[in-house]
């Protein structure tokens, strides 16, 4: 597993992982333009299936729960990112890594 | 949802996992970004308003007209079915509206509560019957 790991703010944390292995491959994604393409999948597949719907509603219950005002955006990543990560659907999950593994056995550096 | 416990996994199988995760953080940031924004803009709050008002409104309702569930006099929406019910912004209004607007057909100032049957006849007279089908303006 990636020593950087949890990453509560990917773009941030990329440029720190440069150096390993995950990091290489996932500046391929970026470069490439592919991980947009996988963004934009995951965002229609997670809208589709309610996966949002259910983090908004942790979000919003945390919220009024901590008050409005007092909330930050650590907070509430560090307290959706558990649930959200067990919550994927597997096929959503599947897809995903389908189109990941193609992606990166296309390159000629895989 | 989803199994994380599965059998040991190759080096590459691994890799594809954590670029999946990683995106799988953009997409948690993504949420939780909006709805910080959201709670720290207050804009949530119209939507928790309306719900109690939605609440104070039927529990006023039901207080007000025990067991009037019928259709007929709920099929206007609390507004022109329930004549002097207060409506969902627990305001009531007249049976007939007494504002008076200005025609913007004639010009002439219209009680509201007769404005319709007016605009009926003042739209009519564009559209006199000894020429059926003409509907614009001369």
């Amino acid at each position: 597993a990636c020593p950087h790991r949890p990453c509560p703010r990917g773009a941030a944390n990329l440029r720190s992982r440069t150096g390993c292995e995950v990091g290489f491959w996932f500046l391929k994604l970026v470069e490439s333009g592919e991980k947009e393409r996988l963004m934009e999948l995951l965002r229609e597949r997670l809208v589709e299936c309610g996966w949002r719907d259910d983090m908004k509603a942790l979000c919003r219950a945390y919220a009024r729960k901590k008050g409005r005002n007092n909330v930050t955006l650590d907070d509430l990543i560090h307290v959706i990112t558990p649930k959200g990560r067990a919550s994927v659907p597997d096929a959503v999950k599947a897809e995903l890594l389908q189109r990941i593994r193609s992606f990166l056995m296309s390159s000629s550096l895989w | 949802m989803s199994s994380s416990n599965d059998a040991p996994v190759s080096p590459r199988s691994q890799l594809v996992l954590s670029c999946f995760e990683e995106l799988l953080d953009f997409a948690v940031a993504d949420v939780a970004s909006e709805c910080h924004r959201i709670a720290r803009l207050g804009l949530d709050r119209s939507v928790d308003a309306e719900e109690e008002e939605l609440r104070l409104w039927a529990a006023r309702v039901a207080g007000d007209h025990p067991g009037a569930e019928d259709g007929a006099t709920r099929a206007a929406g609390g507004g022109g079915g329930n004549k002097g019910a207060p409506d969902v912004f627990g305001q009531t209004h007249p049976a007939i509206a007494a504002d008076v607007v200005d025609c913007m057909n004639c010009g002439r100032p219209v009680v509201a509560g007769r404005f319709a049957p007016h605009l009926e006849k003042c739209m009519g007279k564009v559209n006199p019957p000894s020429v059926p089908g003409i509907c614009y303006r001369r």
